[in-house]
């Protein structure tokens, strides 16, 4: 239990919910955006994080659902995880997101959670950036759109208040999206490497989660990429630096670990020794 | 007997049902209107001075009843060796350590006014592992180690960091290594860490005006809790009236005292309201005790034959910074210092090591799952350096009846038969145990064997009890001092009755929950001697009530109580089964026709105690304290990809002399969850510490145990080499399966590799940078 007592604001709307938080800060009031709470209501109970107040972003329908558009599939913020796994449009993304947490979290944790959130591996950020997904995000003048890729640089970087409504995922993006996600040891643990690859005809796209202490990605010209006669020295050189050593990995085990898998994923020779 | 569902049979447990539809209360789930709630403010420093506690503030909150600190009780508690403040004071000795504790009218302003509570620390320096606390410039974790009160057999050292050391001195070791044929020594390490049972702990307390002191508890040893708060607190024993409901796990982190004496202190500091008292996930982890950590050292003398001729061992358990049942612990491991095989010669000394991390009490297996690990790596060391195959050489000095053991008993008939376990697992692995199998793209086939064996550690006085009593239907119930902590033995105890005297088990009831005011004595739910010594009760009180239904039925039908029998629900004669009368006529006393009653009710009584044991002499470790020994042997096959470190167990297989199967399916439950929480253990668990000592993983997100996925192909093999001494030849099997899951895990990650992996936990990280240290 959270044995805190909290104000809980469930606005309709995105303007109420914008002014909520705004009206709150203005008051010093602490308060979070809320969505599925599985990051928020086990760090409150710990006291990990502190809030008054929480926003449940919940009673905006439009965050809650998945439509299929020409160029795009837009998806709510509030969609939980396991909804997209099972949606049929979205199968580029499912073996990403399906390897995230465990199926039970699945049913609450969320999309914009997991892009939002305090953890450092927003794993789901990866396969979006890949695809060059579109976001649409809520301030004071309504809802904005930017390319994810010049708002997310090691979190989604939004104006204060602001809060994120929903993603396009583009349709005909192209490309071949390959990822493998490692752990420490059992599968239900956050990863200590997961590397998502998509290379199209225009670009190879390199994501990492779980290697920093943020999701790190990387685009390379397609020609530039072709040029390459060691592409795993070369795409290891470009996150080397962003290695971290933690409890579950050390920065060693985890460049070994990205080199191997970039040696799997492009045929390129690695010889640990 | 007529019943379908006695002994050999697999039934539902009894509280099944119950617990998968969610209707068990737990101690956790009880709340009345008098009731207050407690919180408790934990340290985040290893080692500490506690040099002022502000309570000012929290005091003044919303719904503060009371707060407590060290300076509010002056003496100790302490199961084995007093050496604990029920809260710290003026020192703080581990990370997580409770320096506080608010009572107040909701959880909710408990919790806060705790968070208020200001704590100014001097912190200091921790010690980090035993070998450390050994050192000669190591400080003394306890100063007052002197004026604590112990029991008899354990031997603290005061002035040291040592809290109990047993030695096993056993014929001539100096000799034997200087004539063997090869020597081998291997030195490994297992961190501290924690039970992780479901359910966290819980004590209420509440002192009656009456002097009654009622504390209800999720404790595998209610009457332990009772004996001990009378010790501490001076209590009648019988005012004091310990209940056990049903236990979400407990795998010995619930044995012997918790939370309860804390409890009592708060409630007296309420005048007597009940207070509840529950750990949170992270206090659970830190703050209450965990599972013992180990350095140690081993060698090996041996024959060019591969007999074995003297082992020297020391062990080095972590006790963190209180002794609890750690100091048993160390003992229990001396007393099987050797593992299962047979060893002439011998000097060990098992030590419990102070230390500035999260103390440690009774865990799965009691100090043998880190003896084994040990010894079954020296093992394979052993077998590498004879160039002998793993299983060979293990059969080759498997011990056997007749055999002494470390402490000098003499293993008698009812002993298992290892070796025999170890052919079956060998068979089960597809044999070449030695073998290393190539893959495709740098990835092996290995395999891992160990032998295990396990006696109880208890005191020589362990006792328990059965009473059986019968209601109009001719049904029983059964009433005996085991808890349920998930190990299914009510059930099991239940299907004695329905063998014993032929009554369907759906009509044998148990009673649950366990009070120390109405149910027989019984040690504790402990050292997987539920079964055995409840079960020898539980036969004693079946022939006491049939007995009594003879007397009684003998007079109705007039005919001598010898030709009677009692089964199918009848008391009849057997050459002439009409001449009978069904239970339910008899076992709440005859009615006569003319209405004229007879005898009354049937209550049927049994009692069990160990016999013939002893303590340990504490200079050479001699003696008998070992009631019966369970042996087994246990074996892994692992898939490597040396590329990773990443490993993938593909089956595990366990065969083990249990004398008799009780009920096929909650044995074979019990090996299989052994084997899990072995496999978790050695592959992923265990505490990780900052150099200050901080636990860096106290919360469940990082502290990781096995999951579903994780889960091999298991296949179990029962051997019954009756215990003659053992209800229908069953003995204990509760903790056994394990103890050699580390060894064999290890010595086949270790095969794939090419060197020694003696570290626990066994991570794909590990296991990858000695590959390359090999290969380098």
């Amino acid at each position: 239990m959270i044995a805190y007592n909290l104000d809980y604001f469930k606005p309709e709307t995105t303007e109420e919910a914008y002014e909520c938080m705004k009206t709150l800060k203005e008051d010093k009031v602490n308060a979070l955006y809320y969505s599925g709470g599985t990051e928020v209501i086990t760090n409150l109970r710990k006291g990990a994080s502190k809030a008054d107040a929480v926003i449940d972003l919940k009673g905006i329908v439009e965050m809650s659902e998945i439509l299929v558009e020409d160029e795009y599939i837009v998806v709510g913020a509030n969609v939980p995880l396991n909804v997209m796994i099972e949606h049929p449009e979205l199968e580029s993304v499912m073996p990403i997101l399906n390897k995230i947490a465990d199926h039970t979290v699945r049913n609450a944790l969320t999309i914009g959670g997991n892009i939002c959130g305090k953890l450092p591996f927003r794993e789901a950020v990866l396969p979006l950036l890949a695809l060059n997904s579109s976001i649409k995000w809520v301030d004071e003048s309504g809802i904005k759109e930017s390319l994810l890729r010049d708002v997310f640089d090691k979190r989604l970087k939004l104006p204060p208040n602001a809060f994120l409504y929903q993603i396009m995922i583009p349709r005909n993006a192209g490309g071949q999206m390959i990822s493998k996600r490692m752990e420490a040891h059992t599968e239900v643990d956050y990863p200590i490497l997961h590397v998502v690859m998509n290379i199209s005809d225009t670009e190879v796209f390199v994501g990492l989660s779980g290697f920093s202490s943020f999701p790190v990605y990387q685009l390379i010209p397609r020609n530039v990429y072709d040029e390459w006669s060691d592409p795993v020295g070369s795409i290891a050189g470009l996150f080397e630096k962003d290695a971290k050593s933690d409890e579950r990995a050390s920065k060693e085990y985890r460049v070994h670990l990205l080199k191997n898998q970039i040696a799997l994923f492009t045929g390129g020779a690695y010889d640990s020794l | 007997m007529n019943t379908k569902d006695g002994i050999g049979t697999s039934l539902t447990r009894k509280e099944s049902l119950d617990k998968v539809s969610g209707r068990v209360i737990y101690g956790g789930d009880n709340m009345t209107p008098q009731m207050l709630y407690a919180a408790q403010k934990t340290s985040p420093h290893a080692h500490a001075k506690i040099i002022k506690i502000d309570t000012e503030k929290a005091k003044g909150m919303k719904g503060i009843k009371a707060i407590f600190t060290g300076d509010d009780y002056k003496d100790n508690l302490g199961l084995y060796l007093c050496d604990k403040p029920p809260v710290a004071r003026n020192v703080v000795r581990h990370y997580g350590e409770v320096v506080a504790a608010v009572v107040a009218d909701t959880y909710a302003n408990a919790t806060a006014a705790a968070d208020a509570i200001a704590v100014e620390y001097e912190v200091m320096k921790p010690i980090l592992s035993p070998l450390e606390a050994l050192s000669d410039d190591a400080y003394t974790i306890h100063e007052e180690m002197g004026s604590y009160s112990h029991i008899k057999p354990i031997h603290p050292e005061p002035g040291t960091n040592v809290a109990n050391r047993t030695k096993i001195r056993k014929g001539n070791p100096t000799e034997a290594f200087k004539s063997a044929h090869v020597t081998i020594e291997t030195f490994v390490e297992i961190p501290p860490g924690d039970h992780v049972a479901m359910e966290p702990r819980v004590a209420i307390a509440e002192i009656k005006k009456t002097g009654y002191v009622h504390i209800l508890s999720s404790t595998q040893a209610p009457f332990v809790v009772k004996g001990l708060m009378h010790q501490f607190f001076g209590i009648d024993q019988g005012k004091i009236i310990v209940k056990a409901p049903l236990i979400g796990g407990g795998f010995g982190g619930k044995a012997g005292i918790q939370l309860e004496g804390l409890a009592y202190l708060l409630s007296q500091k309420v005048g007597g309201r009940p207070v509840k008292l529950v750990n949170t996930r992270e206090e659970d982890l830190t703050g209450s005790p965990g599972h013992i950590g180990l350095q140690a050292k081993i060698k090996i003398a041996a024959d060019a034959e591969g007999k074995i001729m003297g082992m020297d061992m020391d062990y080095y358990f972590n006790s963190g910074a209180y002794a609890d049942y750690a100091v048993n612990v160390s003992r229990a491991a001396a007393i099987s210092c050797t593992g299962p095989y047979y060893v002439p010669n011998i000097r060990c000394d098992s030590m419990c090591v102070y230390t500035n991390m999260p103390f440690a009490t009774a865990y799965r297996g009691f100090g043998h799952i880190e003896m084994s690990f040990a010894v079954e790596r020296a093992m394979d060391e052993l077998a590498n350096a004879l160039k002998m195959d793993p299983l060979e050489l293990r059969i080759k000095n498997g011990i056997k009846p007749h055999d002494t053991t470390p402490v000098q008993s003499v293993l008698n008939e009812s002993t298992g038969d290892i070796i025999k376990c170890f052919e079956e697992v060998g068979a089960m692995l597809g044999g070449d145990i030695g073998a290393t199998q190539q893959l495709e793209n740098n990835t092996v086939r290995v395999k891992g064997v160990t032998g295990l064996w396990k006696a109880p550690a208890m005191p020589t006085n362990t006792d328990a009890g059965a009473i059986l009593t019968f209601n109009s239907d001719g049904s029983c119930n059964l009433n005996t001092g085991v808890v349920e902590i998930g190990q299914g033995t009510k059930t099991g105890l239940a299907q004695i009755v329905s063998e014993r005297l032929g009554i369907p088990v759906d009509k044998v009831h148990v009673v649950m929950e366990v009070d120390t005011s109405v149910s027989p004595s019984d040690w504790a739910t402990a050292a997987s001697r539920g079964l055995m010594m409840a079960g020898m009760a539980t036969l004693e009180a079946c022939e006491d009530a049939e007995n009594q239904i003879k007397e009684i039925a003998s007079a109705v039908l007039r005919v001598p109580k010898r030709d009677l029998k009692v089964d199918g629900e009848r008391v009849f004669v057997p050459d002439e089964p009409k001449i009978g009368l069904n239970l339910s006529e008899v076992v709440l006393g005859y009615v006569y026709p003319n209405g004229n009653a007879i005898y009354g009710q049937v209550i049927g009584s049994g009692k069990y105690i160990a016999k013939h044991l002893t303590d340990l002499d504490p200079e050479t470790g001699e003696g008998h304290p070992d009631l019966e020994w369970t042996l087994g042997a246990e074996g892994v096959e692992i898939e490597v990809n040396l590329n990773t470190g990443k490993y993938k167990i593909l089956k595990a297989v366990c065969c083990i002399d249990v004398g008799k199967v009780i009920s096929p399916a909650l044995a074979r439950g019990q090996i299989v969850g052994g084997m899990a929480m072995g496999m978790g253990y050695t592959t992923m668990e265990g505490f990780t510490f900052n150099d200050r000592g901080q636990v860096t993983n106290g919360v469940l997100r990082d502290y990781k145990i096995m999951r579903y996925g994780d889960e091999p192909e298991y296949q179990v093999k029962f051997l019954e080499t009756p215990q003659q001494d053992g209800p229908y030849g069953a003995r204990g099997l509760g903790e056994q399966s394990v103890i050699g899951m580390p060894g064999a895990i290890a010595n086949a990650l270790s095969r794939a590799v090419g060197k020694g992996m003696n570290q626990i936990p066994l991570t794909p990280e590990k296991v990858w940078k000695t590959s390359m240290e090999v290969k380098r």
